[in-house]
């Protein structure tokens, strides 16, 4: 059939960038690991608050040396509420909802996960700077969600 | 509808091929492909997410009625084939006899379902269901009733659509050139027939 | 109704007779007028539910409205503005548009048509209704589970909101089997379908993703329906149930429906920029088959709406891919709607102003869509008013402004009188003005952590100054929104007749009188090209696409040669639609309302199915007509 020329120009330019996306995603998928992290383990919802892997709830040091932080969401706060963490330490946190889904989104980071009742959310990440971080709920769960908040402090390193 | 002066030969009239109603039935039932696809899909989710909830076959649903109840609404897909071949060739007596077959097995059909879930529904078996007796868990009434019910309704539906069209066929509304009532009617329950057979086996049989 | 000659096409009795001719009309003309109007009604319906959003936000610590009150707006605002706005307008335009720019005289199933509409409406209708018993649904118009669930939401605001989506729902349906089939099979002699209109074209493929992406949010609905009303436990985790079966549903079924939404633009601004250019649409084939390829890359992309719920690399990837694939067919369209402008001769019209505003603006929601794509960029963009930022860049400056092109563009045939061009673009501009007002700064507060749906925030957060510029753009649009219902009442009343032809259009609907009579076409049309009424008045010249010796199709006639019967009214359709409305709102009340809507519905189903489409009486055109029939 009969293509005019700049629309045949546009047909390749289009082809080019288009194995040019996909060439990107794919090495950065598979060789630079660029992808959000994901964890499916489930948990009865009703046995959260006493699940051994909640016990004890906020900042607990593991045995290589990693930070283990254990969150329930809740309507309408995040158990502990305050958290504290050294900096260029590997952090892990572990959060379940014992009722409706919520959010996690720490501010300023690109830490961001759903908590969802069923499952535990699972993420690890390394704070750089020193500071005070606000923690907020970003999934609608019900009539205050807006003051569902948390706080973040993460310390200097140890010198 | 006339045309103007200037019909190109080259370009026969556009279109599909197929009648309105029927391709309006074609269409219809695509989406309905999708409706089922998404129960069924989300059955299978379920189903592999939490198969400790599953009962074994035939220990709480009854698997020979059912059976025999698949039989019947397979027969029925029989009689409606024969009703419509019947108003292709003109035979008025045998569309109203063949559909009338048709309608008594598909109300069959509903009414044996009906009965399996009063019977169900005794024992305690209904779509809230937390547990039924030791075997089968809240997921297995849930996608019971969901999957089963909504077949049966559209069983159901077609019963009533199938006495809307016998009427008309004892009015003397179809002929041999003008047939599409029954056709895309058929096309409705063929459809329903080959869904049955597709949750049968996967709700009762595995 | 009698038999009657039409005499004066145009003459304005398109529209009159009494409330009984318009709740038994068939006319997709008829039936488009009134999509129209229930879908700008909701407009300010649902643009007063912002407004009151906004003020709420526009400072801190607002006390403007409470937490719950707030939470029912953010859900009324987003269900009204998709369903009960956007959806019904493009409704609007496909009804009154198709039959004529195919050259067909009505839908395939005109009586479906009407149960259409009629069913949206009660719909509609009952939706709202939730706010008269003071228990308007709560949980957001996507009303994630389990927060839907009867533990944690026990009134009757969740039942009112979703048993009337799923009313409107079956109206979307029925309206997709009716204009896939018209499309498909009802196109005018010579009108392949790589003739037929861009705006056709998208219509479509709207139609098809209809088909396929309700029945999914109908299960969706089905289970939380049973969840709340017979206790099955489908969304609920203690019971072995999933809330992320909710998620997939509903995005399976809310992606497409975001390209449903944009679809119809896309339609209007491709038939809007080569009439205002005096030039084809460039790339038209490639123009279709993006659209199709949009449609269909449609369906593989609706976890990009999850990257936080944890789907794991793979999935992460997949989504991410599809979802990029997918900016290249977009791009296509941009790119050759660019091209269609370059070079033309412009003619600088309100529907030309909206149809590039659209352009404009879709680029910059596109792009903020394609960082959402991503998945480690979208990690810290989710559920923040970055969001909120993009989809009302792609649905207000996307879809609103493409909509409003072919309210503009359509205006004359439609009403057969000309609308204000001051006003007209008065109307863009302080559109175009509070929008970006409105929405840009939203990209700064989402970056700097807002999260989305919160009714109020502290001050020392630094967000203040960014929520009271958007406030002030809120109501920038608000004026614009006035100033198009004074321009539209005014054309109403005393705006300038229309001729059949005002803007030098290429198709068939251009070729009768505005407004058409009620037979469309006194002879069906036979079609030669793409741009049939342009190769009739200017020649193969203009036809640089097709190097066609045939004829382009003349102007019709003022009276039909040949008698013409119409489909005769019917009362069937309201009466079915009535009945299914009382089924679901029935399920409000109690099992006595439900069985009596089911009467109802049985009934009006009975009486149509045996009604005639055409009967003695019906209306007639043309000639004396001969005996009954």
């Amino acid at each position: 059939m009969r293509v005019d020329p700049y629309e045949r120009a546009w047909m390749w330019a289009s082809a080019v960038m288009i194995v040019a996306f996909v060439a990107t995603i794919a090495y950065g998928a598979v060789t630079q690991s660029y992808h959000p992290p994901s964890h499916v383990e489930t948990i009865d919802p009703k046995q959260v608050w006493s699940s051994p892997s909640f016990q004890p709830l906020g900042v607990v040091e593991r045995a290589d040396g990693s930070i283990e932080v254990r969150v329930i969401a809740h309507m309408f706060a995040f158990q502990k509420p305050e958290i504290e963490v050294p900096a260029g330490r590997r952090v892990t946190f572990r959060l379940s909802s014992v009722d409706v889904i919520h959010g996690f989104q720490i501010v300023g980071t690109n830490a961001n996960t759903m908590v969802m009742p069923g499952y535990v959310s699972e993420f690890t990440t390394v704070f750089e700077k020193p500071g005070e971080y606000l923690i907020v709920c970003n999934e609608y769960c019900g009539l205050s969600h807006h003051v569902m908040h948390a706080k973040l402090i993460v310390t200097p390193r140890a010198r | 509808m006339s045309h103007s002066a200037t019909i190109s030969a080259s370009h026969p009239m556009e279109g599909m091929k197929v009648y309105n109603l029927k391709l309006g039935m074609w269409v219809f039932l695509l989406s309905e492909v999708m409706f089922f696809s998404s129960l069924i899909g989300a059955y299978i989710i379920l189903r592999f997410a939490h198969p400790e909830q599953w009962a074994e076959p035939n220990a709480v649903l009854n698997v020979p009625l059912t059976g025999f109840n698949t039989f019947m609404l397979i027969c029925s897909s029989v009689t409606m084939v024969k009703a419509f071949a019947a108003i292709e060739h003109g035979d008025q007596a045998g569309l109203k006899k063949w559909l009338i077959a048709t309608i008594i097995l598909g109300s069959a059909f509903v009414g044996i379902q009906v009965f399996e879930y009063i019977k169900l529904a005794g024992h305690g078996f209904v779509p809230a269901a937390a547990s039924y007796a030791a075997e089968g868990g809240p997921l297995y009434g849930s996608t019971f009733y969901t999957m089963t019910g909504f077949h049966g309704a559209h069983v159901t539906i077609g019963v009533l659509a199938l006495i809307f069209t016998a009427i008309k066929a004892f009015r003397g509304k179809y002929s041999a050139v003008d047939y599409g009532g029954v056709e895309i009617m058929g096309l409705y329950w063929h459809f329903v027939d080959l869904v049955w057979i597709i949750l049968f086996t996967i709700v009762y049989l595995i | 109704m009698s038999v009657r000659a039409m005499t004066a096409p145009g003459h304005e009795s398109l529209y009159s007779g009494g409330m009984r001719s318009w709740l038994t009309t068939v006319d997709h003309k008829r039936i488009g007028v009134l999509y129209g109007i229930s879908a700008l009604f909701y407009f300010v319906v649902g643009g007063v539910e912002a407004l009151i959003i906004r003020l709420q936000l526009a400072s801190a610590d607002g006390t403007v409205v409470g937490a719950d009150t707030f939470n029912q707006l953010f859900t009324m605002h987003g269900t009204t503005m998709v369903f009960l706005v956007l959806m019904p307008l493009s409704a609007a335009l496909f009804n009154y548009m198709i039959p004529l720019m195919i050259g067909a005289r009505d839908v395939a199933f005109p009586r479906l048509n009407a149960f259409s509409f009629w069913t949206f409406l009660f719909g509609s209708l009952l939706l709202n209704l939730s706010f008269l018993v003071g228990n308007p649904p709560d949980a957001g118009w996507f009303g994630y589970a389990n927060l839907t669930s009867k533990q944690y939401n026990p009134g009757m605001g969740i039942d009112f909101w979703l048993l009337s989506v799923q009313i409107m729902g079956i109206a979307s349906i029925a309206s997709a089997v009716n204009f896939t089939v018209t499309i498909l099979n009802m196109r005018a002699h010579g009108m392949s379908l790589m003739r037929m209109p861009l705006f056709v074209w998208m219509a479509l493929i709207v139609q098809v993703l209809m088909l396929l992406a309700f029945p999914p949010i109908t299960v969706a609905f089905i289970y939380l329906m049973f969840d709340r009303f017979f206790g099955t436990h489908f969304y609920i985790p203690d019971a072995g149930g999933t809330p992320i079966l909710w998620q997939h549903l509903f995005w399976i079924f809310g992606h497409p429906e975001v390209y449903i939404l944009i679809l119809p633009s896309f339609g209007v601004v491709s038939e809007v920029l080569p009439t205002f250019s005096r030039k084809p649409l460039f790339g038209a084939p490639f123009m279709i088959f993006s659209g199709i390829l949009i449609g269909f890359l449609g369906f593989g992309v609706w976890s990009h709406h999850m990257f936080t719920t944890g789907l794991g690399a793979v999935a992460d990837t997949a989504f991410s891919l599809a979802t990029m694939l997918i900016a290249i067919p977009t791009g296509v369209k941009i790119f050759n709607w660019i091209a269609t402008l370059w070079g033309g001769h412009i003619h600088f019209k309100t529907p030309l102003y909206f149809a590039v505003g659209m352009v404009g603006l879709f680029i910059i929601g596109g792009l903020s869509g394609i960082m959402h794509a991503s998945p480690p960029v979208d990690i810290q963009q989710h559920d923040t008013y970055f969001v909120v930022a993009h989809l009302h860049y792609v649905f207000f400056g996307g879809t609103v402004f493409g909509l409003f092109a072919g309210i503009y563009y359509w205006w004359p045939k439609i009403t057969g009188r000309m609308i204000g061009e001051g006003l007209g673009k008065l109307h863009f501009w302080l559109m175009f003005i509070g929008m970006n007002l409105t929405f840009f700064p939203m990209h700064f507060l989402g970056m700097d952590g807002m999260p989305r749906r919160i009714y109020t925030y502290a001050a020392d957060l630094g967000w203040e100054r960014w929520n009271l510029i958007a406030t002030v753009g809120a109501f920038v649009i608000a004026v614009s929104v006035l100033v198009f219902f004074v321009n539209a009442v005014r054309s109403v009343r005393a705006g300038e007749p229309a001729g059949g032809d005002p803007w030098d259009g290429a198709t068939l609907e251009w070729t009768m009188s505005s407004p058409p009579p009620e037979y469309n076409f006194a002879i069906v049309p036979v079609v030669n090209s793409a741009r049939p009424f342009w190769l009739h008045k200017f020649g193969p010249t203009r036809d640089i696409s097709t190097r066609t010796r045939e004829e382009g199709t003349p102007p019709q006639p003022d009276t039909p040669p040949e008698r013409i019967d119409l489909p005769s009214p019917s009362g069937w359709p309201i009466l079915a639609a009535l009945g299914l409305s009382l089924v679901g709102g029935g399920a409000l009340v109690g099992l006595w309302l439900v069985l009596v809507g089911v009467a109802v519905l049985v009934f009006g189903v009975y009486r149509w199915a045996f009604q005639p489409l055409e009967r003695l009486g019906h209306p007639t055109f043309g000639p004396a007509p001969g005996g009954g029939r």
